[in-house]
């Protein structure tokens, strides 16, 4: 209809001919083909905004089915999403897996050397008990393991890593959208017990003790060798070759120490955390003591080490004291030395001043006495009234009481010294005495030195069994000494002027 | 005349029309858009994910502009219920700082020789699947302090690259939160507390804050504590941060993850950390971008146990997040209108200066 009209309209003349010609004014004719107009315009502006509104609706709802659509795959692919997610499976895990089992796990992992004063198994117990027991199991992804085809986690405790765990897919795209289902693929441990702390073990014990690390000692292949005492004396500083410890060594150790020494008494450690070392010192519990005396002029040394005057603890004027009168001024100076402390008994030797060679004669205190090298000439001719006077001590003071034998010894003492007082008084003692056999093991006279003149200082030394009868009973003994004498000469006769005990 | 009139009268009423359907079909597709998101949004949040659900909420809930997106078809129970089970001062355990090992006098680390020794300071690309981001770590810690905007509280914040600056640093890294009501902070206003030369300079000596500082001996601090614990263990530069769902910043605390402090979305992220050795590791994770979407906690703490962190803290991100080095911000910013100004950054000194 619309058509038929516009072909009219654009064939004006035809209709125009059969319009009555008392319309068929211009103003008429124009209104006319205006409303014409209006009412197509009109009608095309309605086609078009139904055209519009059809479009609208068409895209909105396509829009909307898309956007739909869009929202049902992010809906699936959420489902899908959610189901992929591994560590599900890791969640599901860590809530199966108690802590004995992780315990397991990493003990497998923890491949860790020790000595045999330790024992794997238990430190790795106290480890974990310290470490990881109590603590929180959690998981990590594992960085440098991790792929997209394998998901791979670190499952943790207290800051170390325990194993590694690694998922492995179910099927191929099992979930949808691209995504996987997981399953446990394979658990390895990776708990390292490097990361614990060890620390090396050395203990200084004196030579040849055995010293215990948990209980157990420690051998000879753990000597890595010498190490200096502790406390040296000052004089054993000054040895050429010093005494020393052994020296052992345990290079790794990562729990629990206890050192004991042969007593088993348990060490103090001293820590050096510079060198992560842990030392011990067992004490030495035998140390000697060397006491030595000599005349001044003896050189005397100890541990190589020379001996003078200064080190000296006394310095006295010896068996010659007071008979100065005798010995011309002569004195003759005895030092001695004392030291306590030395982890060794070292070598001591004497010489003389001119050279020789001394031997000591050691008292029942071990302590050495050095004499003047022994004038054989003098001994010679002295000899038989030492020998002499020491036979009528011996009868004197060995047997009962006897006032001859008092009489006959006082006669070879010079009167007013302290030996011949100190004889006299021992009359009152002396009448309990025994009746006595005397049997000599040995019997020597010795050190003869002059002093002077008209004085000499000579040693006896004697072995002896004695037989004895004290009222209502016998008995021996046996009795081993010596004496260092002086004697002085007095209008051509020796007589003893002092005499000291020097062993006995 | 006329007829020019009607000719000029029905281009006009076209160009209208054409106005108008323009508007109409824009305005239809907006709304079309608003519902196809609504519907989006419905899948997020009551779709079959779980998963999914708590990371879109968490994301949008860390972010001060749009945390109201959760409430469209969740309830505050509902989302509640995806929020950390850690609070504000959960957090008991304090950092152990024998495990801390800092080479004295030199650069160098226990057994390290100067041959192999590792550079002062090492900027690495982090790119972990779709977690991307920058790694800058710096061997001797006495090197990083804390720098703050200019009269703090009163003024608003600086461009981290100005802060930077401002303490003639060679780098830094965007420190604790701010004041940002509706996104629209000046960052002139510090969260929780902040200390300086071992000065607490904002906050209160009585109260506990989850802060993350670094002490006199270059030992990194995180955890709990009030102003007066942190001045008493030594804290010489330190801030506080917590989400807005209050999850604590300690991450990792002693060798061990703070697992209760890593509910979170995606978004950008930074973090300081701290190595046996002491270097720090100063983090700082892009997201909101077409590369990346951004890093959950649980990634800022791969990322720090893979570079061997014993300590780390999480610092504010969002589009706080930025990195400045050699004078230039070197991560994609996420803030739309430029990197934001902000109080607090750490700075870390040139070579050969500390703040010691």
């Amino acid at each position: 209809m619309a058509d038929s009209k516009e072909r009219n309209v654009s064939g004006a003349r035809p209709e125009q001919e059969n319009i009555p010609s008392r319309r068929r004014d211009d103003g008429y004719e124009e209104r006319l083909v205006q409303r014409r107009r209006a009412a197509q315009k009109a009608a095309a502006l309605r086609r078009s905004r139904r055209r519009w509104r059809g479009f609208l609706a068409v895209y909105a709802v396509l829009f909307l089915i898309l956007g739909a659509a869009g929202c049902y795959a992010l809906y699936r692919y959420a489902a899908a999403y959610e189901a992929s997610i591994p560590e599900h499976v890791m969640d599901k895990l860590m809530a199966e897996t108690g802590e004995e089992q992780w315990y397991a796990y990493a003990r497998q992992g923890a491949q860790l050397t020790v000595s045999e004063f330790e024992n794997a198994d238990e430190l790795f117990s106290e480890y974990f008990n310290a470490v990881l027991r109590g603590k929180t199991f959690t998981y990590r992804k594992a960085a440098g393991a991790w792929s997209d085809d394998a998901p791979a986690y670190t499952v943790r405790a207290g800051g170390k890593d325990l194993c590694l765990v690694t998922l492995a897919p179910i099927g191929r795209n099992a979930a949808g959208f691209g995504r996987q289902l997981w399953q446990l693929g394979s658990i390895r441990p990776a708990f390292v017990m490097d990361e614990l702390e060890s620390v090396a073990v050395e203990i200084d014990a004196p030579v040849g003790d055995t010293v215990y690390i948990n209980g157990l000692p420690v051998g000879e292949k753990y000597r890595i060798g010498e190490a200096p005492c502790p406390d040296l004396t000052e004089l054993e500083s000054r040895f050429a070759v010093q005494p020393h410890f052994d020296r052992y060594r345990v290079d790794a150790m990562y729990g629990a120490i206890t050192v004991i020494d042969k007593n088993g008494t348990a060490l103090a450690p001293e820590r050096d955390e510079a060198n992560r070392t842990v030392r011990y010192t067992a004490p030495e519990d035998e140390f000697y003591s060397v006491t030595v005396r000599a005349p001044e002029s003896v050189r005397v040394t100890v541990g190589g080490v020379e001996l003078g005057a200064a080190d000296a603890v006394k310095a006295e004027a010896g068996i010659l004291a007071g008979l100065e009168a005798y010995t011309g001024g002569q004195a003759v100076r005895e030092l001695t030395w004392h030291y306590e402390g030395l982890y060794t008994l070292p070598e001591i030797t004497a010489r003389s001043a001119d050279g020789q060679s001394l031997t000591p004669l050691m008292n029942e205190k071990g302590e050495l006495l050095y004499f003047l090298p022994q004038d054989e000439a003098l001994k010679a001719a002295v000899e038989p009234r030492v020998r002499e006077f020491f036979d009528k001590y011996i009868n004197y003071s060995s047997k009962a009481y006897n006032d001859i034998s008092y009489q006959a010894l006082l006669g070879c003492i010079l009167p007013g010294t302290e030996l011949y007082s100190y004889v006299h008084d021992s009359v009152a003692a002396m009448i309990w005495a025994s009746a006595t056999q005397v049997h000599y093991d040995e019997l020597t006279f010795a050190d003869f030195r002059s002093a002077g003149e008209n004085c000499f200082t000579c040693t006896i030394r004697y072995k002896a069994d004695f037989a004895a009868t004290a009222w209502y009973e016998s008995y021996t003994y046996d009795l081993q000494n010596a004496y260092e004498l002086a004697f002085v000469r007095v209008d051509g006769v020796w007589y003893a002027a002092a005499m000291s005990v020097i062993a006995g | 005349m006329k007829r020019k009139t009607n000719t000029t009268s029905s281009s006009g009423g076209a160009a209208l029309r054409a106005l108008g359907r323009t508007g109409a079909f824009l305005g239809l597709t907006l709304l079309l858009v608003l519902i196809v998101l609504l519907g989006v949004v419905w899948v997020m949040e009551k779709g079959p994910s779980p998963t999914m659900t708590a990371t879109f909420c968490r994301s949008m809930r860390e972010t001060s502009a749009i945390r109201w997106i959760p409430n469209i078809f969740l309830t505050d129970e509902e989302i509640d219920a995806m929020k950390s089970q850690s609070t504000e001062n959960a957090d008991t355990e304090t950092v152990n700082a024998s495990l801390i090992h800092i080479a004295e006098g030199s650069n160098l680390s226990d057994g390290e020789t100067a041959a192999d020794a590792e550079p002062a300071l090492q900027l690495i690309d982090i790119a972990q699947g779709t977690v991307k981001g920058k790694l800058l770590i710096v061997k001797d810690p006495s090197r990083v302090i804390l720098g703050t905007s200019n009269n703090l509280g009163h003024q608003a914040g600086l461009q981290l690259t100005d802060m930077v600056a401002k303490y003639s640093g060679v780098a830094g890294i965007n420190a604790g939160g701010f004041n940002d009501e509706n996104g629209r902070g000046n960052g002139g206003i510090p969260w929780g507390l902040v200390i300086t030369d071992g000065q607490l300079v904002w906050g209160n000596g009585g109260v506990r804050y989850n802060v993350v500082g670094i002490d006199g001996d270059g030992i990194l601090r995180v955890g709990t504590m009030t102003g007066q614990e942190a001045l008493a263990q030594g804290v010489r530069y330190g801030v506080s941060f917590v989400t807005h769902d209050g999850v604590a910043s300690s991450l990792i605390i002693n060798g061990e993850i703070q697992t209760q402090n890593l509910a979170s979305g995606v978004n950008p992220r930074t973090a300081i950390g701290q190595r046996a050795d002491g270097a720090l590791l100063l983090l700082v994770l892009d997201g909101r971008s077409i590369n990346t979407l951004g890093a959950t906690l649980e990634n800022v703490v791969d990322v720090m146990l893979q570079y061997g962190a014993v300590n780390a803290g999480n610092l504010d991100g969002g589009s706080s997040s930025v990195m400045v080095y050699g004078g230039e911000i070197i991560n994609n910013c996420a803030s739309v209108t430029g990197p934001r100004y902000i109080p607090t950054g750490f700075i870390v000194l040139p070579e050969g200066e500390s703040h010691g």
